[in-house]
């Protein structure tokens, strides 16, 4: 079978790239220290996620390999995407016969990594703690450790560091964080495992790249000490943003004597400034972004840190939620300074794959509603397959100053019953309204049909020019015998 | 004995078939015309293009002096068009008098070639499910060609580019893939024309009553243009919306969905109401009425019956009550529209000042994307044309301006990656049409453009752009920087 779709089928995702361990080139002879060999570990999980499309449903379990290491305090980390939607985790120690049970303590599907935690102390006995480095010079050889299509053994391999840079993490598909590529094949059952030099991890094994040649990619420490460092307080928020979108305009002479940007000044200049974020009535189009604490922003969006150019989106990165950020702004000929927390998106509709998200559902008339999200659009082949309206709803809610709906809601499928004929053309259109009141949540919505007066409920739909008309007290008579013939056990999750 | 008298019948009843099929020949010989259309297509995406000459071929009916009638999708964005009664070393030229968009159909004029005689087009056609037609045409080689089909259905629908619902003839089984223009006879009546109409049915014919409700022959005097609806309907199948509209089973009645600024009942139709009669017809919930020979039609092909002014009546419901209301026929200019429809020869305005395509969308620039630019085509651009179907053009807002893409060009350095955008501002003001924006760029003052749908600013220095124009001209081979 081809590792690719076996990583694919493991995992249950299907985006360009996969999720997979490194396996060097070259099986090394080297013999692997034995303190990373104590402190390797092979991950066991079975999976089971939601059904979007039939909300009440549960996909079948999955089961897949990975690896993880230990990290001190009675703490393994490996990928988010290893012991995503986990129901059942073991972890092995290399020549321990015994497996233990491990429960996630920490998952953070943005960028890839979750921290386990195993209840036998004794488990930890002669366990070294890996001990974090810093980013790794290009063209450095940087030496893996794991599980490589499964197996018993840990193999080892080696690869150098091809370049550093921003890209997006596939296992949300939504996020970009900065990545470590190495030219190290790509193989699954690797995932989680770390990435050593000079004795120290630099980075956690996570994707590869399907369509290309050995390109491989690791979670560096950056990262990583990112989320160690968010989940001291035993909470994980994420990683921060702004809420901008810009341009390099700078690039263009017209357009810095148009903003009468001195010549030794640079930036970029911004286009949007998002609603409910943090920058929203403090940064605004056409701002020119100079400087961002300490560092000077070039006219392509990179900064100079630590002795490389990266986009200035990972210095934000660097920050945790809440954290300020001194910027520097040209306005109107002058220069301006503002300090600004960074925040989670704030999302309205999800985009990222669903991953430990149980989907909340309202059954009615035989009819699904459910929070428009990535996941329910997966269901439908993805957001290019969905009808226009929804498509432009997904994509430009974000930038709306007053939102229409705080929770869109879709009909995800229709259960047939005579009392909800008619209703085919609604099936994967977002619900605008009913009897005229616009929908603001799920919960909203059940309360919209309870409260609803008189013997018909009326309901409209985004892009539908003609509402559904659907009869309550049939529907109210008809509750049961749907949830029955369908074999549903509960009719709503709120 | 029973061989013999069996071969005696078969001449006695084939012999008159043959003299009917020569006269018929004899008759087409003279009247067909071999037409040979060369063409060339403006190219909306490099909107300063045209494609590279192409040729097609088709039929061509002599229905007066010097006047030959075929379709309209045959003469499209034609430079030169040819025309053979046989196989004549040197063809006759015509040239386009009239193209009837609405009925999809060309008139052509010219010295014809010598031994024509006009075709007279009877009133009215006849139509019986299940018999043989005969279609003919002749060959670029001068041969005189014969297929056949079985008359199906007949439907009403509108011919592309077209908003006039129209009664067509469906045939199966056709010998010939049609819709070259070529006459279909049934026994010895000229019914119609082959054409298309995008069922893609085997051979779809356009009636002769379709051809006289425009065309005077054999005189080529326009007549003036008849009834479209300026509404969309979508079956009323809805059971509970039917009860809650009071309607009962013996009711039809289907339910409009779309209403435009134009054509009939586009003043008085709204949507949600539900049309149960149309001039006393009933309809069921497809919106079709019972016609006395061809069975169930959308009824708004009856609209297309109506001149322009007459009045038209529709028993609605309407808020859970049964009105009458009576309209008067009017048509659709698609032309006039914000955003107009396709138009093949129709090239797409333009204005490009250092780099930055400007253009006005239409649905011709979105068939950049092909057939199905709906799944293609930049979900802004769709939205813009969705939320814009039917409105016309006012003087505020005469089209929709679009920054198509920049030219790469040091002037426009680090800009270059912008393009299929709607300008949805212009200095924080609406923006009228191309002029307007021309204007703007004339002047020396910087231009501050809103892309839709979040009004993302681009700045322009007019001057600056300017003075790259020659050079961008040049570089790019583009003859002229606008054409409006």
């Amino acid at each position: 079978m081809n590792p690719f779709t076996w990583a694919c089928r493991t995992f249950d995702l299907k985006a360009t790239f996969l999720l997979f361990l490194f396996l060097g080139l070259q099986v090394s002879n080297l013999q692997a220290d034995l303190s990373i060999e104590r402190s390797v570990v092979q991950i066991s999980c079975t999976s089971q996620s939601w059904n979007f499309k039939e909300p009440w449903k549960s996909q079948r379990p999955r089961g897949g390999t990975g690896t993880g290491f230990f990290i001190g305090e009675e703490r393994i980390m490996t990928n988010a995407h290893v012991v995503s939607d986990a129901r059942y985790i073991e972890i092995k120690r290399i020549g321990v016969a015994q497996k233990v049970i491990a429960r996630v303590a920490h998952i953070a599907h943005d960028c890839d990594l979750a921290i386990l935690e195993v209840q036998d102390p004794e488990f930890f006995t002669g366990m070294v703690p890996l001990a974090f480095g810093g980013l790794p010079e290009v063209d450095s050889v940087v030496t893996t450790y794991g599980f490589p299509m499964g197996g018993t053994h840990l193999s080892v391999t080696r690869g150098v560091v091809s370049r550093v840079q921003m890209w997006t993490y596939s296992h949300s598909g939504a996020d970009a964080h900065l990545v470590i590529q190495t030219d190290a094949a790509i193989n699954p059952g690797n995932s989680g495992g770390p990435v050593m030099q000079e004795g120290k991890v630099v980075g956690v094994a996570f994707q590869g790249m399907r369509q290309a040649d050995n390109i491989g990619y690791l979670i560096p420490t950056t990262v990583v000490e990112h989320v160690l460092e968010d989940v001291k307080d035993g909470q994980l928020d994420g990683f921060g943003e702004l809420g901008i979108s810009y341009r390099q305009d700078l690039l263009n002479p017209m357009v810095r004597r148009i903003l009468q940007v001195p010549e030794d000044r640079s930036g970029v200049v911004v286009t949007q400034s998002f609603p409910r974020m943090p920058a929203y009535g403090k940064i605004f189009p056409m701002d020119v972004l100079m400087e961002i604490d300490d560092f000077t922003i070039m006219d392509d969006a990179m900064i100079l840190l630590d002795g490389r150019h990266m986009n200035f989106a990972e210095w934000m990165e660097r920050k945790q939620v809440g954290e300020k950020i001194r910027l520097k702004l040209w306005r109107e000929g002058q220069a301006i300074d503002v300090e600004v927390p960074v925040k989670e998106w704030d999302m309205i509709i999800d985009h990222r794959r669903p991953h430990d998200v149980v989907p909340t559902y309202l059954i009615w008339g035989g009819l699904c509603f459910t929070p428009l999200s990535k996941g329910y659009l997966l269901t439908r082949g993805g957001v290019s397959k969905a009808p226009l309206e929804l498509r432009f709803l997904y994509n430009n809610l974000l930038a709306e100053e007053e939102l229409p709906s705080h929770e869109p809601l879709v009909v995800s499928t229709r259960l047939p019953h005579p009392v909800n004929q008619g209703a085919e053309s609604s099936v994967g259109r977002v619900l605008d309204s009913v009897n005229g009141e616009t929908v603001e949540s799920l919960v909203h919505l059940s309360s919209l049909l309870e409260k609803s007066e008189g013997p018909f409920v009326s309901l409209s739909f985004l892009g539908q020019e003609i509402p559904l008309v659907l009869k309550k007290d049939t529907i109210l008579a008809a509750e049961k015998e749907i949830l029955k013939d369908y074999r549903i056990p509960l009719k709503e999750r709120l | 004995m029973r061989f013999l008298f069996s071969f005696l019948l078969l001449l006695a009843v084939s012999a008159p078939l043959a003299a009917d099929l020569q006269a018929r020949r004899d008759l087409l010989d003279r009247s067909l015309l071999r037409l040979t259309i060369h063409h060339q297509a403006p190219l909306h995406y490099y909107p300063w293009k045209w494609s590279s000459p192409g040729m097609r071929s088709g039929q061509g009916i002599v229905v007066g002096d010097g006047l030959v009638l075929t379709l309209a999708s045959m003469v499209k964005g034609s430079t030169l068009i040819e025309a053979r009664r046989k196989a004549e070393a040197t063809p006759a030229q015509l040239s386009v008098l009239h193209v009837d968009l609405d009925r999809g159909l060309a008139l052509l004029q010219g010295t014809l070639p010598e031994g024509c005689e006009p075709l007279t087009l009877p009133p009215t056609s006849t139509f019986r499910s299940g018999e043989r037609v005969h279609t003919y045409w002749k060959t670029d080689e001068g041969r005189f060609m014969e297929g056949q089909a079985i008359l199906d259905r007949v439907d009403s629908l509108s011919a592309p580019s077209s908003f006039q619902v129209l009664t067509w003839y469906e045939a199966s089984n056709a010998t010939v893939k049609g819709g070259f223009g070529e006459p279909v006879f049934l026994g010895d009546q000229l019914i119609g024309l082959g054409s298309s109409n995008g069922t893609g049915a085997e051979l779809s014919i356009l009636p002769v009553e379709s051809i006289h409700l425009r065309y005077d022959l054999p005189s080529g005097q326009l007549k003036p243009a008849s009834g479209m609806p300026g509404f969309a309907t979508a079956p009323c199948q809805q059971p509970f919306l039917r009860e809650h509209r009071g309607l009962s089973d013996e009711d039809g009645g289907c339910i409009v969905s779309f209403v435009m600024e134009q054509g009939t009942g586009s003043q008085d139709l709204k949507v949600g109401d539900i049309i149960l009669e149309f001039e006393g017809k009933p309809l069921d919930a497809w919106g079709r009425y019972e016609h006395p020979e061809f069975g169930d039609l959308p009824f708004e092909g009856l609209i297309s019956q109506k001149s322009l002014g007459e009045k038209v009546r529709f028993l609605l419901v309407r808020d859970q009550e049964r009105i009458s209301i009576e309209v008067p026929v009017e048509k659709i200019d698609p032309d006039r529209w914000v955003v107009p429809v396709l138009r093949f020869n129709q090239p797409s305005r333009y204005l490009i000042r250092g780099g930055f395509v400007f253009q006005n969308l239409s649905l011709s620039y979105v068939r950049a994307w092909g057939r199905d630019w709906r799944k293609k085509a930049p979900d802004n651009i769709q939205m813009t044309i969705k939320e814009l179907r039917g409105v016309v053009a006012t003087e505020d807002r005469r089209e929709i301006v679009l920054l198509s893409q920049v030219l790469a060009h040091p002037v426009n350095q680090g800009l270059k990656h912008i393009g299929r955008e709607v300008i949805q501002s212009v200095n924080g003001e609406a923006l009228r049409d191309l002029e307007h924006l021309k204007t703007l760029m004339e002047g020396d003052e910087v231009v501050r453009l809103g892309l839709f749908p979040h009004d993302q600013p681009v700045l322009l220095d007019p001057k600056e752009l300017r003075g790259a124009d020659g050079a961008i001209e040049q570089l790019y081979s583009i003859p002229e920087s606008e054409r409006l």
